[in-house]
């Protein structure tokens, strides 16, 4: 074995670790260690409101999270969110990416305003939604009012059931960009020769689609569904600007991630915050495998 | 029916979803600009009244003359291009590495880099209110770089390693021939072809920084707040103050909208790369 | 005086159970100012070997020695040798002008000598107009000759080719190569070529390495490759149209026949009882015989015809047996030919090692 080699390797070792290590130290710190200390603190009863001496309870405030009411119902709204959009989100985006997918004058500028909805501040989300649903003077009340379709205002965001639908439509808008860009990718890797010979074979489009388009999405459906699972948990900053911080009408837009917020910085209890915090982490990874297990690798005899 | 009038009918079909399609992307934001330069009853009809006489920009004069607005708007500013630019170095150099070296760990560091991408924010509110809190950070501007880094970074180093890897490496054995050592290679070869892409990456990093709500408000209060964080008190004055919410939300949006449309094909050619080899 | 010996020098990937050798126990040398070819299928381990002495890899065991210095531990900007890579490998953000100059550049070569040889070597191979252009305005033809240039200005003491021609169309190729051979011509520079493709290797070398699986196959000059190949890997891979090789019989009569049809082949001074036998097809001659002809060798299956020469593909006891007769047709798919080898030379091959034997 020649030196140079073993000299040339352990200087690639040094250059490669002297560049890495800075930028996975900053993370390994800053995410692992408050990602560790997080579930550290979900082991106590700790309030800074009563201002008591934090103690241990061991698993007592996972415990106490799921026999609490409050977090059941906020669990249950959590996941109707969460459907809704991603299932949603997903099959609209597909439907938008075949939509863009043909060639019109104007598609590139098309594709392009896609991106409004993706680079707006959801704070500005927010503020958005609430001008145009806003009980007393949002505009689409107007216009319904205008139209004779209703006679009297509806409090679009004073009604839990309809503040939920309002954010889930205020969060649609949003996240369709991102999902329709992948579409769109994923529909230009399906070769275009096998929709021709679908053609010569008869199939109508909408067998094409069935059987040529989707199973060939595939692969991108369920990244999509995946991570648009996990940014739909995310949500917060529309849920308070469209409830002005308070969660929704008798809690109807308090998803886990905000009874999260509530309680470890409105309410102070900060053991038990961190324990929801970890219960709403705990089910985005189970979202994740459920998609894994329905839609993973099976017999490959579509497409063809 | 003919097959060329199927195929009008289709056409004409097709184009009306497109409209409605872009009316649906682009109504709420026109509609939130219209707020923000009439007054709010001219809106606030049926038929709006969209005389032009009626035009005003007093809303932007009063909150652009308002200190308690152009500070926060002056700390985002500042702490969005504070993140960009550690990110962007300490990404470069990390995203590089892994795209052209192995070493033991890389694969891990990888697929780290993807996975606490999946952290959700709330998990590490409180801590790092605590941790920052400790360091005296809280309510200062570094202490929101540093979060902000610690959370962009995972996005900027996945994205970069995909445009290093685009770099065929024939150009950089060729360069190995010519003379240059292993940092002139990275700095002559690598970074320069890699420009769009690192440009494109550099204005996500800033999106991300701008628009940050969550962290912002939970970190800080008075001296270090941003303009996130005020453009949402708006909505506690809300019934009174439209106009000003809609100013303060578009002054928000647009610079990171324009950042968008600028790097448009770059950004997305970066995340759905990104995705696709994922 | 810029002469390359391969002493021993092997490479393997990997480690312990999941090692692999890509060149095994290479031992040649290249003399000062030759042009030798690497040539074989791909997999043979010739681009490794370019690699291992242009330093891109590492030689896992063995020397190579650059004009009597042992080079095997030195970075490859310290070897005195310029590369020329098959996707030519030019800087897209620099100029043509400064990909020629980088190396010399980064040399530290003084700026009027960068200058003067920069416009050397563009004038040399007509690409001076286009030295302010970048590569993506450039043709394919003319990229293959930046990537020249840069080469020619190192001045090096060896230059060192990975298929530089496979990128061309089939046009451009032959003229490109007709353009390097007068290069080589002019500089005289050591050069060591891979390629595949045995027509470029015989006529633009004056020695060729065969390589196959990791093994130097034969090394020796185009004659002598085509005249006497080593080993049957040899004898089948160069030559066009390709040698045709069966497995021969000894007969009563001394001779080695294939199968039963009476087609035979004298070799003196072989012994051994089954061997595998080459012709070259045009070395044969065929003639056509009365169907009922018992002295008949086999049955035409395929004419070809070329222009100024037909290929004739017969069906000799079962094996598919080329011969091509110069001329336009006389002859059809279906008659009973015998062959002549009269003026043929016979390859002899030992079955089981594929060595030449005789």
């Amino acid at each position: 074995m020649s030196e140079t080699g073993a000299r040339n390797r352990r200087r690639d070792l040094r250059f490669a670790l002297t560049l890495a290590v800075p930028a996975v130290a900053v993370v390994v710190l800053l995410l692992g260690y408050p990602m560790g200390y997080a579930l550290y603190m979900s082991t106590y009863e700790w309030n800074d409101k009563l201002g008591q001496l934090p103690q241990f309870v061991g698993l007592g405030n996972y415990t106490a999270a799921v026999v609490d009411p409050q977090v059941q119902r906020s669990l249950v709204r959590t996941l109707w969110f969460t459907l809704v959009t991603v299932i949603g989100g997903v099959a609209l985006a597909i439907g938008i990416a075949v939509l863009l997918n043909r060639e019109f004058r104007g598609r590139t500028v098309a594709r392009v305003l896609l991106l409004v909805p993706w680079a707006v501040p959801p704070v500005v989300n927010g503020i958005m939604w609430k001008l145009i649903f806003d009980g007393s003077s949002g505009v689409l009340n107007a216009i319904l009012l205008g139209l004779g379709i209703i006679d009297t205002p509806v409090q679009w965001l004073a009604d839990p059931t309809l503040a939920m639908n309002v954010l889930i439509f205020a969060e649609m808008w949003k996240l369709l960009p991102f999902l329709c860009l992948l579409m769109i990718a994923g529909l230009q890797n399906v070769p275009a020769n096998l929709y021709r010979a679908a053609q010569i074979d008869g199939a109508s489009p909408w067998r094409r689609f069935t059987r040529i388009t989707l199973p060939n999405l595939r692969p991108t459906i369920m990244f999509a569904l995946i991570v648009q699972s996990m940014w739909s948990l995310k949500v917060f900053d529309t849920i308070f600007v469209l409830t002005g911080g308070s969660g929704g009408p008798a809690e109807g837009t308090t998803t886990i991630t905000f009874l999260t917020y509530i309680v470890s910085f409105s309410n102070l209890d900060r053991g038990y915050g961190a324990s929801l915090a970890v219960i709403g982490m705990v089910l985005v990874l189970l979202v994740t495998l459920v998609w894994l297990a329905l839609l993973g690798r099976r017999d490959r005899t579509e497409a063809r | 029916m003919t097959r060329r009038t199927r195929r009008i009918i289709g056409m004409v079909v097709h184009r009306v979803l497109v409209v409605l399609l872009l009316v649906y992307l682009l109504a709420p934001f026109v509609w939130m600009v219209l707020f923000s330069i009439y007054p709010s009853q001219a809106l606030q009809q049926l038929t709006p009244d969209l005389n032009p006489a009626q035009l005003t920009l007093s809303s932007y004069a009063r909150l652009l003359g308002d200190p308690t607005f152009l500070r926060p708007m002056a700390n985002s500013a500042m702490v969005g291009i504070s993140t960009t630019i550690v990110c962007m170095v300490l990404g470069t150099w990390c995203a590089y590495a892994i795209a052209r070296y192995r070493f033991r760990g890389r694969n891990v560091v990888l697929l780290g880099m993807l996975t606490v991408q999946a952290i959700p924010v709330i998990v590490l509110a409180v801590p790092l209110f605590i941790l920052l809190r400790a360091f005296g950070m809280y309510d200062q501007l570094p202490g929101l770089v540093v979060t902000y880094t610690a959370f962009t970074l995972p996005l900027v180093v996945w994205m970069l390693v995909g445009f290093f890897a685009d770099i065929p490496p024939s150009l950089e054995r060729a360069a190995v021939i010519d003379g240059c050592n292993r940092f002139q290679i990275m700095t002559r070869i690598a970074l320069p072809l890699a420009t769009p892409g690192l440009a494109a990456t550099a204005i996500l990093a800033f999106i991300n920084s701008w628009s940050d709500f969550f962290l912002a408000k939970v970190l800080t209060t008075t001296n270090a707040t941003t303009l996130p964080v005020r453009t949402a008190a708006f909505q506690g004055l809300f019934a009174m103050d439209y106009t000003s919410a809609a100013t303060a939300g578009v002054i928000t949006a647009l610079p990171v909208l324009l950042l968008a449309l600028i790097a448009q094909k770059w950004i997305i050619r970066g995340l759905v790369e990104g995705a696709v080899k994922g | 005086m810029a002469e390359i010996v391969l002493s021993h020098v092997k490479k393997t990937y990997g480690r312990g159970r999941r090692a692999s050798t890509a060149v095994e126990d290479l031992t040649y040398t290249v003399a000062d100012g030759d042009f030798v070819s690497l040539l074989g299928p791909s997999g043979c381990g010739k681009s490794t070997t370019l690699n291992m002495i242009a330093g891109l890899e590492d030689v896992t065991d063995g020397e190579i020695l650059i004009d009597g210095r042992r080079v095997d531990d030195l970075d490859p900007d310290k070897r005195d040798l310029a590369f020329v890579f098959q996707d030519y490998a030019l800087y897209p953000h620099m100029s043509v002008f400064e990909n020629i100059a980088f190396g010399l550049r980064m040399r530290k070569v003084a700026k009027e000598e960068i200058t003067q040889r920069v416009t050397d070597a563009a004038q040399r191979l007509n690409i001076d107009s286009v030295l302010g252009n970048r590569p993506r305005a450039l043709s394919g033809g003319q990229r293959q000759r930046v990537a020249l240039a840069r080469a020619i200005a190192r001045r090096p003491a060896v230059f060192l080719f990975d298929e530089p021609l496979s990128n061309l169309d089939a046009l451009l190729r032959d003229r490109t190569r007709s353009e390097l051979k007068i290069l080589h011509a002019d500089l005289g520079a050591t050069s060591v070529y891979v390629t595949h493709d045995q027509e470029e290797a015989m006529t633009l070398s004056d020695r060729i390495a065969v390589m196959s699986k990791g093994h130097l196959e034969q090394y020796g000059t185009p004659e002598e490759i085509y005249r006497r190949p080593a080993t049957e890997f040899v004898a089948s891979f160069v030559g066009k149209p390709r040698m045709n090789l069966f497995t021969a019989s000894r007969t009563e009569q001394g001779r080695y026949g294939l199968g039963d049809s009476g087609f035979t082949v004298d070799l003196a001074g072989v012994e051994t009882d089954t061997i595998r036998v080459g012709l070259r097809p045009e070395e044969c001659d065929v003639e056509v015989v009365d169907d009922k002809d018992t002295t008949a060798h086999g049955t035409v299956r395929v004419v070809e015809p070329l222009g100024g020469a037909t290929d004739v593909l017969i069906d000799v006891s079962g094996e598919l047996f080329m011969v091509r007769r110069p001329g336009f047709g006389g002859i059809t798919p279906g008659q009973r030919v015998r062959i002549s080898t009269s003026r043929a030379t016979v390859h002899p091959f030992d079955p089981a090692t594929g060595a030449r034997l005789a």
